[in-house]
């Protein structure tokens, strides 16, 4: 499932954006357009990540209340206003992994197995299927997000970098040994590491 | 971690539906009074901690203020009444035995204005005593000599233990060594006595004269102690 990421805009998008952000930072009733293009994008990103759909759409209007007490601390670094938003969302949904409000689940289709089977140069059997979903599973937190920002959710490394404050070439670097790490476990067909 | 496979998809719509920026907005409207009354709330705990810290550290520095300087010896006054103040000799020497001695030995710094800095830290204490006894004329000493050399003619003409004249000693102790002896005697008064005088000059041998546990009262009718006399008579 690709989440639909705004993250590559043009200057003058840039622009406008930063434009209504300001008028936000003003008065909170501003922040509503801002609140209409980022909710579903945000929405997805938490959804993604849990299995629980109301758990989802609460913890997306806990972002954006958090992004509203905070928008006057926002600073524009030349990326789309996602990124912080998409930060927040982190926090917030590891947050409640913390408090044990919800579960950290996997959410994967067959278009994404697919895709991660091709990397790791596999054939698409039903048995390599069930043993690269055995392999996710085993993976740590750390590699699992890199691997669903990358293949689920088919974001550019700088995205991911944003998100992950990570440099692009680390998010790249730290990826690559994702994979590997799935690799690994996929052909060993063996319990954790 | 749980593992999901196909879930069905949401729609766009089903998303938009759930859009509520107005219940946003008023949710900010109760938070931000919320976080204004966690700050004077963490605000209040602050400066009370540090009101408390500071009042403790007050607390303790007077403490610390009269372990080393000792404070003002609660000595009975009807013990050292005018009276007594003029004939010491009538002072019981048994009661200045019950002041702990290494409080009582600091406390002649409460003549001085050291005692009211009370805020120095225990170094800068230190130093400033070290400028006292270089400096004040109260330390006691034998024929003008507080410590070190001294002649056994300066010994002999010695008629007292000496000391500024606002202060009068009560009592000191005396100590030599006789043959292979240590002797420790207690004198009444300033007064040092002949026959201790000679037999000090006959058995000393080359060994040190101490004269400790020096204690005087001021003009204010307080009891202090002075610091030790160490002598070597020649």
């Amino acid at each position: 499932m690709r989440v639909h990421s705004n993250f590559h805009q043009t200057n003058q998008l840039l622009q406008d954006e930063l434009d209504l952000i300001k008028k936000a930072q003003k008065n909170p009733e501003q922040f509503g357009p801002l609140y209409k293009k980022y909710h579903e994008q945000i929405f997805r990103y938490i959804y993604q990540r849990l299995d629980d759909i109301e758990l989802a759409h609460d913890i997306t209007a806990q972002v954006f209340i958090k992004a509203l007490l905070n928008i006057t601390k926002y600073e524009y670094r030349g990326v789309p206003f996602s990124s912080w938003l998409y930060r927040i969302a982190k926090s917030e949904l590891y947050q409640s992994f913390r408090d044990k409000k919800a579960e950290r689940t996997i959410n994967i289709d067959t278009v994404n197995v697919i895709a991660i089977i091709d990397e790791i140069e596999s054939d698409e059997t039903e048995e390599n299927k069930k043993q690269l979903l055995n392999a996710l599973s085993l993976l740590k937190e750390k590699d699992v997000q890199l691997i669903e920002l990358r293949f689920f959710e088919k974001r550019s490394f700088k995205e991911m970098g944003e998100i992950l404050e990570l440099t692009e070439n680390n998010a790249k670097v730290k990826t690559f040994r994702a994979i590997e790490k799935l690799k690994t476990l996929f052909l060993t067909k063996k319990p954790a590491l | 971690m749980k593992l999901n496979y196909n879930r069905p998809k949401l729609s766009s719509s089903e998303i938009e539906k759930r859009q509520d920026f107005n219940s946003v907005l008023n949710q900010i409207k109760t938070v931000k009074p919320y976080l204004f009354k966690k700050i004077l709330f963490y605000g209040t705990i602050g400066l009370t901690s540090i009101a408390g810290i500071f009042i403790l550290n007050s607390t303790t520095l007077k403490t610390s203020t009269k372990k080393i300087y000792g404070t003002k010896i609660t000595l009975n006054k009807t013990l050292i009444s005018k009276k007594s103040q003029q004939n010491h000799k009538a002072i019981n020497p048994m009661i200045l035995r019950n002041v702990p001695s290494r409080k009582v030995k600091a406390s002649i710094f409460h003549e001085t204005e050291i005692f009211e800095q009370k805020t120095e830290t225990t170094s800068e204490m230190k130093v400033e005593r070290k400028k006292y006894q270089q400096t004040n004329s109260l330390l006691p000493k034998i024929s003008g000599v507080e410590y070190g050399a001294i002649s056994a003619d300066q010994f002999l003409n010695a008629k007292k233990v000496e000391i500024a004249s606002s202060t009068k000693i009560v009592s000191f102790n005396i100590n030599y060594f006789k043959i292979s002896n240590f002797i420790e005697k207690e004198i009444i008064g300033d007064e040092l006595p002949d026959e201790l005088k000679n037999e000090i000059l006959t058995y000393h041998n080359q060994l040190p004269v101490s004269i400790t546990n020096i204690m005087c009262v001021d003009s204010n009718n307080q009891l202090n102690s002075l610091p030790s006399i160490r002598l070597f008579i020649k």
